[in-house]
């Protein structure tokens, strides 16, 4: 599950890499994986399985 | 006369420097700028440098589906000098603000976070016990607390007391533009406040920006009356002026009201005698 | 010679100090401001504010009228105790002074209570010389609970107490700690204070904000006029006030001038008042901190407190006796504090408010809805 829908991917060894078969790798987000946020410094070693709840979330526009 | 120049403050001619501090960091910029309803980033960068700022917000979002949107961090980022402080809107009371502080401390790498809690997606009036139950527990895990607040003079001090960095009290409600329409109770705030006070939302005019502070206000933060006038980019930066100005003018000491009292026919003070004892 | 004390950084008037060469046009100024401070209580206080006495009364009457409207609270001083250990110069009290000395037992207390409330107050203010052996704080303490019992708001002016203590005068029912700073000069105030525990000056100053801190409700400051500069303990007494209210915003305070007047000893002013000059600093400081309750004894004359109840002045005494008890004796067996110059009673003081269009307010307060102790009686 990422950001509340499901998400079919191959089994990832890594947080970047699903960062970059979606596309974002490289920018800046935070990763909260089964709700504890994942400092950048492990995303490569953190892996994910099946059932795995990510959150990502950005920076926009706001007053 | 450098009139031409974007987001520079006037010099003050008479004393000395004039930064303020907050949260132990220091600034000279009065203005802070929001980066919401701009029509794109390049204009949204634009207006933040000529508004000369040195705090600006952002929110934060989940990444979408196809994340092809705009990356606000990037551009911000690379401007020298801007500290970026995310606010919490969106979330609906304290555990979701708390939630988006330390999301927004994760990717700023900034300690700042200015709580902004409205339940009402209408009027858009924050929330004063969600938002002081927040503080509360964001001061304690050290983050640099700007709570976005009703303009209540108690409600102000209690969150001092709980360890807020500033007071953001709004001077009327958010895109509004209605301007100081909490003056009176400004005034109170500003009268016992301990920490900075800085306006934050309903501002419409550069002048008005001056009013708060001439009134004695330590900066506002202004964005729809930025985003949302004809040229965003010179809008920022008359609002920088304004804002020089009206700091400068408060510096300075306004002369006094007119209608002066005018004098009973029977003096009060007769009964005084000359004697000494 | 003792060291001076060092004035705090929130209490030292230097900034102001040259506010005494004002000019008539910075009075105008701090007349015509909208959120005055020391800057303009420097201009209301210098030679150039006299020729506006008059337009600072009219300001004062109306400042007054706004936050307590056409009111005069009242309070009733009772003497507990004349025992006292400190040299100060200028007391009828001093422990050189020679003078029968008494403390009213809890029964003679009752009766002096009783009295009171039958003259109609709600409000008292119990005061003893310095902390003793013979009236201590747990006399003191047990005072406060028995006025308590009776009255509606409780006041002590006695000693500097630790936070612990004044957490326990609270919780027995006292809502008031008064203490005056006296003067807030330190070489005057070493001077004046010969011996004993009120020359530390630094502890006295703090004993206010640990009240507060204790939940002590209000607090009330003063200087005594004539022991200084009057000027500089103005600013003083502004800075302290400005300083509490900050620092303690659920709690209250007012401010007292009393002028020194010829007492047991004659000690006599160094810088003398006069009552224009006490006027205008009691419409400089109605001014200046609009919503303060503003406080005028028995100390000046008749028809000086006729003129400045409702003119900056919130809340008076009256009937007043400054020797130990009073009210139940005809002759009283001490001699008083101080020289009560307005003897008139309850009846005939309350009668010239009215003609004044001033109504005497005694209770503000129900000690019903208190929360510990202080046993409220509905």
């Amino acid at each position: 599950m990422v950001n509340g829908e499901a998400y079919e991917a191959k089994p990832l060894e890594s947080v970047t890499a699903l960062l970059e078969e979606m596309g974002i790798g490289g920018r800046p987000v935070v990763v909260v994986l089964n709700g504890e946020v994942i400092p950048a410094a492990s995303w490569n070693a953190r892996g994910l399985r099946e059932g795995d709840r990510v959150e990502l979330f950005r920076l926009v526009g706001g007053g | 006369m450098k009139r031409e120049s974007g987001g520079e403050q006037m010099e003050f001619q008479g004393k000395g420097p004039d930064a303020w501090t907050v949260g132990g960091h220091r600034f000279s910029s009065r203005l802070l700028m929001g980066t919401g309803k701009f029509q794109d980033t390049e204009t949204m960068v634009g207006a933040v440098l000529a508004s000369g700022t040195q705090i600006v917000t952002v929110a934060l979002r989940r990444v979408g589906r196809n994340p092809r949107e705009d990356d606000m961090l990037g551009p911000l980022g690379e401007l020298k000098g801007i500290t970026l402080m995310p606010n919490t809107s969106g979330a609906r009371n304290a555990s979701e603000a708390i939630r988006a502080a330390r999301l927004g401390r994760e990717l700023c790498g900034s300690p700042f976070v200015k709580v902004e809690i409205h339940p009402n997606p209408h009027h858009l009036m924050p929330d004063p016990i969600e938002t002081f139950e927040a503080a509360k527990v964001l001061a304690a895990e050290g983050f640099v607390v700007m709570p976005y607040m009703p303009a209540d003079p108690v409600l102000a001090k209690r969150l001092e007391d709980v360890g807020c960095a500033s007071l953001m009290p709004l001077g009327s409600a958010i895109g509004s533009g209605r301007g100081l329409a909490t003056a009176e109770m400004l005034r109170l705030i500003l009268r016992d406040a301990r920490i900075p006070v800085i306006v934050d939302a309903g501002l419409r005019s550069p002048s008005e920006a001056a009013a708060a502070l001439e009134m004695g206000c330590d900066a506002v933060l202004v964005n729809s009356a930025v985003a949302a006038s004809g040229d965003p980019v010179a809008m920022a930066a008359a609002f920088a002026q304004a804002v020089g100005a009206g700091r400068n003018a408060h510096r300075a000491g306004l002369m006094p009201q007119g209608g002066g009292t005018a004098l009973a026919t029977s003096p009060l003070t007769a009964f005084l005698s000359v004697e000494g004892s | 010679m003792t060291p001076q004390p060092r004035m705090p950084e929130w209490l030292d008037p230097s900034a102001w100090l040259d506010g005494k060469g004002s000019t008539s046009a910075d009075v105008e100024r701090a007349l015509g401001c909208d959120a005055p401070g020391p800057r303009e209580l420097a201009a209301l206080l210098s030679p150039a504010a006299h020729p506006f006495t008059e337009a600072m009364a009219q300001r004062a009457r109306a400042l007054t009228q706004r936050h307590f409207g056409r009111t005069i609270s009242m309070y009733a001083p009772l003497y507990l105790a004349n025992y006292c250990t400190n040299g100060c110069a200028y007391c009828g009290f001093a422990s050189d002074r020679v003078q029968p000395r008494r403390r009213l037992e809890p029964p003679e207390a009752e009766k002096e209570l009783a009295m009171l409330k039958e003259m109609g107050f709600e409000e008292v203010l119990l005061l003893t010389g310095e902390r003793t052996s013979h009236a201590g704080f747990d006399y003191l303490l047990e005072c406060v609970s028995l006025a308590a019992r009776r009255f509606h708001a409780v006041g002590v002016e006695a000693f500097p107490m630790t936070t612990r203590e004044y957490a326990l005068l609270a919780e027995a029912g006292c809502s008031g700690v008064t203490l005056y700073q006296e003067t807030y000069d330190p070489r005057q105030y070493d001077r004046l204070h010969r011996w004993g525990p009120k020359k530390d000056y630094l502890d006295r100053l703090d004993a206010p904000a640990r009240a507060m801190e204790a939940g002590i409700r209000t607090v009330g400051l003063g200087v005594l006029l004539g022991l200084s500069e009057p000027f500089f303990d103005a600013v003083c007494l502004l800075r302290h006030a400005a300083h509490l209210q900050r620092n303690h915003w659920k709690s209250g305070i007012t401010l007292s001038f009393p002028r020194l007047r010829p007492q047991a000893g004659n000690f006599s002013a160094t810088f003398p008042v006069d009552e224009a000059g006490l006027a205008r600093l009691v419409f400089a400081a109605r001014i200046v901190l609009p919503d303060v309750p503003l406080l005028l004894s028995t100390r000046e004359r008749p028809e000086f407190r006729d003129g400045m109840a409702g003119l900056g002045i919130s809340k008076m005494s009256a009937g007043s006796r400054t020797s130990v008890g009073g009210y139940g004796e005809a002759e009283p067996a001490t001699e008083g504090q101080f020289q009560v110059s307005d003897r008139r009673g309850v009846p005939e003081f309350c009668s010239m408010l009215r003609s004044r269009g001033l109504e005497p307010v005694f209770k503000n307060w129900d000690s019903v809805f208190r929360d510990a102790g202080g046993g409220g009686h509905g």
